[in-house]
């Protein structure tokens, strides 16, 4: 089924339109991102039964952007009437535009060109199997619950299993002189975790699930169980690692992060604006094996991170951004593109109507290969399979790698021992790694639970993934 | 809002429930270098609305509960089937029965800087100034700078008789200093302060300006050890992390941690002595009011490392019989007696700049990609990058010294820098 537009934007658009014409009258370029979003998070484990909308996910509100010749300035708000209106229109005229008037000394306001506003028209809409909403928190709550007094039955040492079913349902109306856009999206993701204890330490497992969907996505979590009940089991045995650089097998959940983290990071193009990225001098050199292509973009990938245009109206896009080994391109925002005389990508996002629009990623991912799993294992005379990435954090400006695991599984002579070590830190240099990668699977797996940030803030949805792949890995 | 709501809870028969009203505002500043590439400013009114169903089990009794987000131009008829399909859902979270807060009234908005409200705005230009005012090296220099000035009141009202008010002020952000040669290299920062200290700013940049050209000189990594390890500014903050989360109600209650209060939680059941600093822990409040309408007071949490509190919000705290305190933003811990000049006499690792440092409380693990560190062999000190530190607090803990010097932020008032033995680092 389509997913429903929102009436309420509907309602609002002759009042939103009447702003923008007023403020058309001062400005030449005026622009009107509406957003109305709705979620519901369940969470079901031994301390409890939680359920409700999403603070971060739900909500309605509005951005406008105007230019004034020379640079852009941005007003938010959620109140969508006369009063509210006029002091939107009055707080940019009076107070935002002329705050480039009192600057410190030595600082002046940068000098922008106007956007292009070139004539777009549609309404798209994502669509889903089982909506949740029709579905039922009854039922919702009842297999989670299954899924949690399941896991903590399994084992003694299982102190906790929880399990969460989250989904938001949204829809963005852009308004500009030339342009008017709705799209009407719905994602959903499942979690399952549990926490084990052998009375010295406690470990975790977890397991997450991901789709552009609805309700149909809980039809595959209670297969998941055992695993992450497993996984937190097996920690309870691990040893620290022996730090050193080892071959190693990445799972397409810990590909994903070296994607996303180590490089996607380092080709948000608003970083080369500000002259924070390396990548910016690799543009058509060789930065990875030639076994690597990467791509990016919110039409590239059915995920959590898929949409029709970006929070400033540009249509999405699937970018190439390695093509065997070589830099292609990177992602931008409408603003970076301008700046670089490059073409903006479909990557201006926000986290909500009253945040700013920073370059940010959407699903990204490297290409599968031709090699097959089992052969990638036997390769390995000694070295480790990655598994249950963590944490990572960017470094474009010098291309280090800092990547968490949870797991290092033991492979000696192309078998896996039983060991396992944790926790793992990925250190080392992002090219190094990326050239280092001599195998890759066929099969491609994306995972989209996670919230990405720009450095500690800015959490937009993103989905990232790829196959398995064999490279040469410093871990600590 | 408040009234609709309130009318719409009646005529739905919903006896219990919070609101939550938030009315928050910011200006915001981004430059690029010297330029300002935006501005932006805020006016966000949000209301979150918990219901909840007591019900009763095989005489067990339950308080089920939902949350629903009522926004802005919602009508009436829509505001009550929010408010009624949240009350239909609370019926199915079947959490044992625990009280809400009750009867405490402000009496109006409560303002800790009444004259600071009236011009939280001009916070934000203010920063601008002090910052560019210590941007004058070519060659090390602020590259990027973000700045939020906000304002934001609250209401809390439940039907318990909880009906507060207050009103918050502050200025935070955070800023890139580029360092162009020998290498060319970064450091992040951010920043925190409920009331601007220009001259807190100019010498936290300052102090980066400097590090970064540090590390543009850096040109070796650790190699792979055991170090005495010291950290210091924002890394103290997020080991004592663990202390605050293992002593959570929430973290207590499902049996992730084994805290209890009496327990001397820094022996952690061994029998070798502490020879580090003894810990000495409060949570301090910075809010009148916690999120369900507790009045928030400091609490005394560790006492030469023994735990005196459980905290948390009412739910988990009525579970283990602990009275509840409502959720802690910022702890205050009692400096050690060793001077940061003492520390630094025997070898040591100062890491300054992680890219990421964090603190896994389930494990106690610590870990992080060295940016920027001194290295002290016992002869001279080496500038080095890269390589990374791998860490527990639970085997840490007992031989950790802190430093008479401090730091105070809006999150954490305590030592500058901690030191801890035998920490595993690995070579780049």
């Amino acid at each position: 089924m389509k997913i429903e537009t929102s009436s309420y934007l509907q309602m609002i658009r002759p009042k939103l339109q009447q702003l923008l014409n007023e403020l058309l009258a001062d400005y030449d370029y005026v622009s009107i991102l509406a957003q109305d979003s709705v979620s519901r998070r369940y969470s079901v484990s031994k301390s409890g039964t939680m359920l409700g909308a999403d603070e971060m996910l739900t909500g309605r509100g509005v951005v406008v952007k105007v230019y004034d010749g020379k640079g852009y300035s941005e007003y938010s708000f959620n109140q969508v009437n006369e009063e509210e209106l006029a002091f939107a229109a009055k707080a940019l005229k009076e107070n935002l535009v002329p705050l480039a008037g009192s600057l410190p000394e030595g600082v002046r306001e940068s000098d922008y060109r106007i956007l292009a506003d070139t004539p777009c028209t549609f309404h798209e809409s994502t669509s889903c199997k089982k909506h949740p909403r029709e579905l039922g928190d009854e039922a919702i709550v009842a297999l989670l619950d299954r899924i949690s007094r399941a896991g903590r039955a399994m084992d003694s040492r299982v102190l906790n299993c929880g399990a969460t079913f989250q989904y938001q349902q949204y829809s963005k109306m852009f308004l500009s002189r030339n342009r008017d856009m709705v799209q009407d999206i719905m994602w959903a993701n499942g979690y399952i975790s549990a926490a084990a204890s052998n009375g010295e330490k406690v470990e975790n497992g977890m397991k997450a699930f991901s789709g552009l969907c609805g309700a149909e996505l809980l039809d595959q979590m209670e297969a998941g169980l055992e695993e992450t009940v497993n996984t937190a089991l097996e920690l309870l045995n691990s040893q620290p690692m022996v730090p050193g650089e080892y071959e190693c097998i990445c799972t397409p959940e810990v590909t994903g992060m070296i994607v996303h983290e180590a490089f996607g990071h380092g080709v948000e193009m608003d970083m080369f604006v500000k002259k924070r990225a390396l990548a910016e001098e690799y543009v058509g050199k060789y930065v990875a094996s030639p076994l690597v292509t990467m791509h990016d973009g919110a039409s590239a990938a059915n995920e959590s991170a898929t949409f029709f245009f970006d929070d400033e109206g540009v249509l999405a896009h699937d970018t190439v951004v390695i093509d065997h080994g070589i830099l292609k391109q990177g992602i931008s925002d409408l603003q970076t593109a301008m700046h670089l005389g490059t073409e903006p990508t479909g990557n201006g996002r926000r986290q909500s109507f009253d945040h700013k629009a920073y370059t940010r990623m959407t699903n990204t991912f490297f290409e599968g290969g031709t090699d097959s799993y089992e052969d990638m294992v036997k390769s390995i005379s000694y070295g480790f399979q990655l598994e249950h990435a963590t944490s990572g954090m960017e470094d474009p400006k010098n291309w280090g790698i800092q990547c968490m695991v949870n797991i290092a599984r033991e492979i000696k002579d192309g078998a896996f021992t039983g060991r396992i070590f944790s926790p793992i830190v990925l250190t080392g240099y992002v090219p190094d790694l990326l050239k280092s990668i001599s195998m890759v699977s066929n099969e491609v797996v994306l995972s989209g639970v996670g919230f990405c940030g720009k450095g500690y803030k800015e959490w937009v949805k993103v989905s990232d993934g790829g196959p398995y792949i064999k490279a040469k890995i410093r871990l600590g | 809002m408040m009234t609709t709501i309130k009318e719409a809870l009646a005529d739905l028969k919903i006896e219990v429930y919070s609101i939550q009203e938030r009315l928050s505002e910011s200006l915001e500043l981004y430059f690029i270098r010297k330029q300002l590439d935006m501005r932006r400013q805020t006016r966000v009114l949000t209301c979150q609305v918990t219901v909840y169903r007591d019900f009763e089990e095989n005489d067990v009794r339950y308080r089920g509960s939902a949350m629903a987000v009522i926004g802005d131009g919602m009508t009436g008829e829509e505001i009550r089937e929010q408010l009624a399909s949240a009350y239909s859902s609370a019926a199915f979270a079947k959490n044992r029965w625990y009280p809400l807060p009750e009867n405490t009234v402000s009496g109006g908005v409560a303002d800790r800087d009444e004259e600071l409200s009236a011009h939280w705005d001009s916070q934000a230009m203010e920063l601008a100034e002090a910052a560019f005012a210590v941007d004058t090296d070519e060659r090390v220099f602020l590259n990027s700078l973000e700045i939020f000035a906000r304002k934001t009141r609250v209401h809390l009202f439940n039907s318990c008789g909880v009906d507060v008010a207050y009103q918050t002020c502050g200025v935070d952000g955070e800023f890139v200093v580029q360092c162009t040669s020998p290498q060319d290299v970064e450091t992040y920062e951010d920043f925190h302060y409920d009331r601007l200290d220009p001259s807190a700013i100019r010498e936290k940049i300052a102090r980066t300006l400097q590090r970064t050209r540090d590390r543009a000189e850096a040109s070796v990594s650790p190699k792979a050890g055991k170090y005495r390890l010291i950290l210091s500014d924002k890394y103290v903050p997020t080991v004592m992390s663990y202390f605050v989360d293992r002593s959570h109600a929430a973290y207590v209650y499902p049996g992730y941690s084994n805290y209890r209060v009496g327990d001397d939680v820094q022996m952690a059941g061994s029998e070798e002595p502490v020879t580090g600093d003894r810990i000495h822990m409060t949570l301090t409040a910075t809010v009148p009011y916690s999120g369900e309408g507790l009045e928030m007071k400091d609490r005394v949490l560790l006492e030469d490392g023994v735990l005196k509190a459980i905290h948390g919000s009412s739910r988990f705290c009525h579970y283990l019989g602990v009275e509840p305190t409502g959720e802690y933003r910022k702890v205050t811990v009692k400096p050690g007696t060793v001077s940061m000049a003492s520390m630094k006499t025997e070898p040591y690792l100062h890491v300054v700049n992680f890219s990421d440092f964090q603190m896994d409380s389930f494990t106690g693990s610590f870990a992080g990609e060295i940016r920027l560190a001194y290295l002290y062999d016992g002869e001279q000190v080496t500038v080095v990058t890269g390589g990374s530190v791998n860490g527990n607090i639970v085997e840490a803990q007992k031989q950790m010294a802190l430093s008479e010097e401090t730091q105070d932020t809006t999150q954490f008032c305590g030592p500058m820098a901690v030191a801890i033995r035998k920490v595993t680092v690995a070579g780049a």
